[in-house]
């Protein structure tokens, strides 16, 4: 029972019985007093306050997540919802009065407005990032329509009811359903009932969306990403190979900021061969700190299945595998460059690649590019990062920051609040000026 | 290769025992043939140390360096000239690259009187004629499809009164063709002869549930009727059910008895197929063995683990496949366990391995591979 309409909770089959109704709720939900941020961040805030994280570190342990992860990502989830970052967050995207009338010359006025109704497709990968999907929409005073992801364990639910339990003023707000995403006859309903659509999620999760949704409907996608370090020839590139190692192995590269292929400048093989053993030395020292875990069957299955064919491929000199004994991780060398996805959980390809095919190389793929961890010497900087924005990256950092962000970071490039409100004007009768 | 040639002609063919000292010296004899003539494999064996006099019991074919199947999609590594390839089979798989095996013609004879000894074991070579119905695609210029193909090969073995395919060119595709699908199988029933079902297990499902939804009447064919289904879901893989519920559905529909239903399993790579006993199971015939290897250190594992299914036959001389890896999860069980009276081994197919739907927003390398 952990579907939520109109911020009640309610049974899966009762939402859909209740889906002809839901129409014109709405409508009449559309014109009652706006939904102003602050009322969503102090609501958030005494959330955060009061989650009880000793509690969800230990659902996450349960869950296979270690630990020091566990810790770290209750960390990072809980700071990102109080006061303070919301408000900072809001201000950054949204400028400094949003959905206040401001004047731009005599008689003519804007101001911000919600979209209406936003119906989000909930991301499977990060628990909870559903929720805080639904906070963005209602920091922008929308009504929401989360469509749950699979395998999330009701906890994206649990934190909305908490919200509306908190500030009950944010009822007309929040709606939650647990459907399948194949179930095309409901969501193709919840379509027709929405403004936008925020889909979070594999590029089949974003097709099947485009295909449901009429072509005059904006979508709004936080598609899956992948992200790459790229290394040129230094002095001592020790530090930044210590921070890649970081990237890989902390985050088991399940983040879209995550790196699944090093580059490095170089087209000696031999040169290659050295940069992939000293990665692999610095990626053994971060795992002796922090043991790989056990992985699940079909996860190591594929790991497995990867590493054979790099392998085979070793014997015609194609590519070169570095592992462990225990089999912990894997850098995969490969000979030929190109940008490529890797098994992950601490298994990362390692190519060489001269600067000036770099671009042409990324723009096959500038769909999914997000992050890069840059190591290079100052000198260098400005025009790789030129290259590398110009082919589609949005975010540079150094390595072991990779999947770093700071308050108040663009999302992909966006600001996500700013895609979630419109902006209105109006021209008026002199007569009415504003004075 | 003489071990090769007579443990193919070894008549009882799932006495494994029996055919033991064959089966072992053909083994070494294959893969002395395939260094000799094939330098990946060399390169291979002498990497890992390995020669074939470490063959020396069924437990050292444990040894063997393994191939993942994977290397053959994207490689054509040969163990004999590119003239003497008679046949370059292919099977569409449900993602990315296809896989493929070359074949030169001892190879092919050899699998093909593998075949007929399997069919006559099971009790399906008749001379009665019959009518078939072909799961595939009808053949037209152009489409030259490898399922096919084997079905029509198969159609030896039970003379022909009259073949009908299931797919049909309607307009610029193809399409299931129930209606006429439904007029031949009535057409069937009238002359009573048997039937023989031949082909992919999706099609077959899609129109026995055609069938069920239409209310149709249940069809009572001859007793004698026969179902062999092969190559797995393929992209139907959403719809599949369970076997034993397939056959269910055709004794319901089409009277068929659900002991003589069986499926096959057969990958291109490996080239030995293994068709189901009448308890449904499929057990390892004398020409090859099957070692299933735990998923990280590819050990081999006994009986009731689940893990990697790895094959080793002596079958194919053109393609260095001895000890080929497989991108299926399976459970070996003990042969002795199934009522049938075959006392060898048998494996059940848990599924493809590494469709981890892994939790993460990082780009999956199962979405990456355009072309799907």
């Amino acid at each position: 029972m952990d579907n939520i309409y109109r911020g009640e909770l309610i049974s899966k089959d009762n939402f859909i019985d209740n889906l002809r109704e839901l129409k014109e709720i709405i409508e009449d939900d559309l014109l009652i007093e706006s939904l102003m941020p602050e009322t969503v961040i102090e609501a958030a805030h005494s959330l955060a306050k009061e989650i009880n994280k000793q509690e969800v570190v230990q659902q996450l342990i349960t869950m296979g997540i270690p630990k020091w992860a566990s810790e770290e990502y209750v960390k990072v989830t809980i700071d990102s919802i109080d006061r303070k970052a919301l408000q900072t967050k809001v201000h950054s995207e949204l400028g400094e009065k949003p959905f206040v009338w401001k004047t731009v010359e005599t008689g003519i006025e804007e101001k911000e407005q919600p979209l209406g109704v936003i119906l989000h497709i909930g991301a499977g990968n990060a628990l909870g990032l559903s929720a805080f999907s639904v906070i963005e929409g209602l920091l922008t005073g929308n009504i929401n329509i989360l469509k749950l992801p699979e395998h999330e364990g009701g906890l994206s639910s649990k934190i909305l009811m908490r919200l509306v339990e908190i500030e009950p003023r944010l009822k007309p707000y929040i709606y939650v359903l647990d459907v399948s995403s194949k179930n095309n006859e409901v969501i193709g309903k919840l379509v027709e009932i929405a403004n936008a659509v925020v889909v979070w999620g594999s590029d089949e999760a974003i097709r099947a969306i485009r295909k449901l949704a009429p072509p005059y409907l904006p979508i709004i996608e936080w598609g899956h990403r992948l992200s790459f370090a790229y290394f040129t020839k230094q002095e001592n590139d020790e530090k930044d190979l210590a921070g890649l190692a970081r990237d890989i192995c902390l985050t088991d590269q399940l983040y879209c900021s995550s790196p699944q292929c090093v580059f490095y400048e170089t087209d000696e093989n031999k040169e290659l061969d050295n940069f992939a053993n000293r990665l692999a030395k610095h990626i053994e020292n971060v795992v002796a700190e922090y043991p790989s875990l056990a992985r699940p069957t079909d996860v190591q299955a594929q790991i497995t299945w990867t590493h054979e064919l790099v392998k085979m491929e070793e014997i015609l000199e194609e590519k070169r595998l570095i592992t462990d004994e225990k089999k912990q991780y894997g850098v995969m060398v490969d000979y030929n460059a190109e940008l490529k996805a890797s098994p992950l959980f601490r298994n990362i390809w390692a190519m060489p690649i001269k600067r000036r095919n770099l671009l042409g190389l990324l723009r096959t793929h500038k769909g999914h590019l997000q992050t890069v961890g840059l190591s290079c010497d100052k000198e260098e900087l400005d025009e790789l990062s030129n290259i590398l924005y110009a082919a589609g990256v949005n975010r540079i950092t150094s390595c072991g920051y990779m999947s770093v962000n700071y308050s108040g970071e663009p999302h992909d490039g966006v600001y996500a609040l700013r895609r979630y409100v419109r902006k209105v004007n109006r021209r008026v009768n002199k007569a009415y000026e504003r004075k | 290769m003489a071990a090769r040639e007579k443990l193919f002609a070894y008549s009882k063919i799932y006495d494994q025992k029996g055919s033991e000292t064959l089966f072992l010296e053909a083994m070494r004899e294959s893969i002395d043939h395939h260094r000799t003539h094939c330098e990946f494999y060399d390169k291979l064996l002498k990497d890992r140390s390995f020669s074939s006099e470490q063959i020396k019991s069924i437990e050292d074919c444990g040894k063997i360096p393994i191939i993942t199947a994977e290397f053959f999609k994207h490689h054509e590594v040969l163990s004999v000239k590119k003239e003497e390839i008679k046949i370059h089979a292919t099977s569409s798989g449900t993602q990315g690259q296809k896989s493929q095996i070359f074949l030169d013609s001892t190879s092919i004879k050899l699998g093909t009187k593998m075949a007929i000894k399997a069919i006559k074991h099971h009790g399906f070579i008749s001379i009665i004629p019959t009518n078939y119905l072909i799961l595939g695609y009808e053949p037209k210029e152009g489409n030259d499809m490898g399922n096919v193909k084997i079905a029509l090969g198969m159609t030896r073995f039970a003379p022909v009164k009259e073949k009908v395919f299931a797919l049909r060119a309607i307009g610029k595709g193809y399409e299931i063709d129930y209606f006429g699908i439904i007029d031949a199988f009535k057409r069937f029933n009238r002359q009573k002869l048997p039937v023989r079902i031949l082909g992919f297990p999706s099609y077959l499902y899609m129109l026995l549930k055609m069938m069920k939804d239409s209310g149709i009447k249940p069809l009572k064919l001859n007793k004698r009727s026969v179902v062999l289904t092969g190559g797995g879901w393929k992209k139907f893989g959403d719809m599949a059910i369970d076997k034993n519920e397939l056959y269910a559905m055709v004794e319901e529909f089409l009277g068929i008895p659900v002991k003589n239903c069986r499926d096959f399993y057969s990958a291109v790579e490996h080239s030995v197929a293994y068709p189901e006993c009448e308890k449904h199971h499929m057990h390892v015939p004398i020409w090859s063995r099957v070692i299933i290897r735990d998923v990280k250190t590819l050990e081999p594992l006994g009986f009731n683990q689940p893990g990697f299914l790895n094959f080793v036959s002596p079958l194919v001389s053109s393609v260095p496949i001895s000890s080929i890896l497989m991108g299926d999860m399976a459970i070996l069980r003990d042969g002795k366990e199934c009522s049938c009276g075959i006392e060898t081994p048998y494996f059940e197919v848990l599924g493809r391995a590494g469709t981890a739907n892994v939790r993460s927003c990082a780009v999956a390398a199962s979405e990456y591979m355009k072309g799907d």
